[in-house]
């Protein structure tokens, strides 16, 4: 028969152990955990555009004010306008911090009107936002229309070029036709802005929502030329610097609601201008490694070799906090369904 | 005596393992130079192993960092790679595929080494010849050498391994040949 002295040691040498395992786990600060690691950033789209750029830009600062001082690289996942990218992150990526993404700011509005996706919003944990993705409506010239009341009073419609129907490209001019009863068209099918721009020029549209950087990088020539209008900005609040082109700020299309309705729609739909260009990582991810992520964004933005760099690759940075992010994300998707219904319905999704 | 000439060549041949004498001179990059390797389906087999060689860039490389880039698999990076514009600078491609390639597409690129097998073909890895903008010819080619370094290492190929068994590099000369594309001057020979 075994002695039961010797059992009794076995136990408690398990348990001790056991416990000490558990301290030194539960000890690791997040600067002793993001030493020597790499950090992947998933990017839900391809290389060369503003994400890759954003991405690139913001990782490497970010890493110099992660206590730890981890590496990073990049990873391109493009897909399903950045749902594929989502439900990697949300479901297979580790959760230890060491992913981090520059996932679609379409995902609140994806999760809400398209349904069935595999991720969810109120549950990621957005560690902060570079930049708004302001999206500005811009006419051209020979219309005579220069602004909303222009518009309002307009007899021929505006012909609106769009890539697709779930591109902000065909939701704003949708809302400004069936929400807002302004004389607008819209032709889909444009493969890449670059289409549309041309399509503009040649006068085949009149017409274009687009981000408001994008325009700037692509259009800036046409609308110092004098050649485009922006008519009207959608997001949640005004972005500063977009101006109708001749002096005025543009106004938000979000203004024109009559009512606390139409406002909640405008707003869900305007609401990927507000998450802009985002960083997240997992749920799931040790609250003290989230918070260390928090402050490392918070004084990227602040860096000014970071600001620098920006403004040298001509990035806008309008940042915003991860509790701000985290706090309109959860926002959105708490709209009540009734309207989400409406909205959908606007748009012509089943 | 005789045991402190063992000593001594003992000594030199330590010296000479921890110096590197006798690997080929390497260039040293300026600074830090970011490329993307085109591989497949983010389901799939090589994207995983396109993760691991990512890290295996940033950890084991100096100078350099590759960034996995999920694509539609060989067709789609032939095609990506040969862009005139935004291009990607690494593809991992199939024999086969490769051998379908169109005339300009070859021009367009070069042999590196096979990586291994996957579902039965050859993988192989290919690069684009034109450098990025604004990096000059000499960097592209330190950074495609040190690439070559980072996977013909033992560390590389053990991270490698764990996403994609079939991993096993060797110089692929023969299948470079029948598809009609260069060997590039780093190529594994």
């Amino acid at each position: 028969m075994r002695t039961p002295i010797g059992l009794i040691a076995g136990i408690a040498l398990a348990i001790g152990t056991s416990a000490v395992a558990g301290k030194s786990a539960i000890a690791e600060t997040p600067a002793e955990f993001f030493k020597d690691k790499v950090i992947t950033a998933i990017l839900g789209a391809g290389p060369g555009g503003g994400y890759d750029l954003y991405a690139r830009t913001v990782m490497s600062h970010l890493v110099k004010h992660i206590p730890g001082k981890p590496k990073y690289i990049l990873q391109f996942m493009p897909g399903a306008g950045g749902i594929k990218a989502a439900a990697f992150v949300y479901n297979v990526a580790p959760k230890d911090g060491t992913r981090l993404a520059k996932l679609s700011n379409m995902l609140p509005a994806f999760q809400l009107l398209r349904g069935n996706v595999k991720y969810d919003v109120s549950k990621l944990n957005y560690i902060g936002r570079a930049a708004s993705m302001q999206y500005v409506t811009m006419v051209w010239h020979t219309t005579g229309v220069k602004s909303l009341e222009d518009l309002a009073k307009a007899k021929e419609p505006i012909i609106f070029g769009s890539t697709g129907l779930s591109q902000s490209n065909y939701i704003v001019p949708a809302v400004m036709q069936k929400l807002l009863g302004l004389n607008v068209k819209v032709i889909t099918g444009y493969v890449g802005t670059a289409s549309v721009n041309k399509a503009l020029e040649q006068g085949e549209v009149t017409g274009r929502a687009g981000a408001w950087s994008s325009w700037i990088s692509r259009a800036g020539h046409l609308i110092k030329a004098g050649k485009l209008y922006a008519i009207a900005q959608s997001g949640l609040e005004k972005a500063g610097d977009i101006n109708n082109g001749y002096g005025e700020p543009t106004p938000l299309l979000l203004d024109l609601a009559k009512n606390d309705d139409e406002r909640a729609i405008l707003s869900l739909l305007a609401s990927d201008a507000a998450i802009g260009r985002n960083f997240s990582v997992p749920p799931g991810v040790p609250k003290d490694r989230v918070k260390a992520l928090c402050r490392a964004f918070d004084a990227t933005m602040k860096d000014p070799a970071f600001l620098k760099q920006a403004k040298k690759r001509k990035l806008i940075v309008e940042p915003k906090t991860c509790e701000w992010v985290n706090k309109t994300a959860r926002a959105i998707v708490a709209t009540p369904k009734p309207l989400v219904k409406k909205a959908r319905a606007l748009l012509g999704w089943k | 005596m005789r045991r402190n000439l063992i000593k001594t060549l003992a000594a030199v041949a330590t010296i000479a393992v921890l110096t590197g004498f006798g690997q080929p001179a390497q260039t040293v990059l300026a600074g830090e130079l970011e490329l993307v390797l085109g591989t497949g389906s983010t389901k799939g087999k090589l994207f995983a192993a396109g993760s691991a060689i990512s890290m295996a860039s940033v950890v084991e490389g100096k100078g350099i960092k590759v960034y996995n880039y999920g694509t539609k698999g060989s067709k789609d990076n032939i095609k990506r790679i040969s862009k005139k514009k935004r291009a990607i600078n690494f593809a991992l491609v199939t024999a086969k595929a490769l051998a379908k390639a169109g005339e300009k597409q070859r021009k367009a690129i070069s042999g590196l080494m096979a990586l291994g097998k996957a579902k039965g073909e050859t993988v192989l890895l290919i690069v684009r010849n034109k450098a990025p903008k604004k990096v000059s010819k000499s960097d592209y080619a330190a950074a495609v050498a040190e690439f070559v370094r980072v996977l013909k290492s033992a560390k590389s190929a053990k991270m490698v391994k764990q996403q994609w068994s079939g991993f096993n590099p060797s110089s692929g000369a023969s299948d470079f040949k029948a598809a009609g594309i260069k060997l590039h001057k780093a190529a594994i020979m």
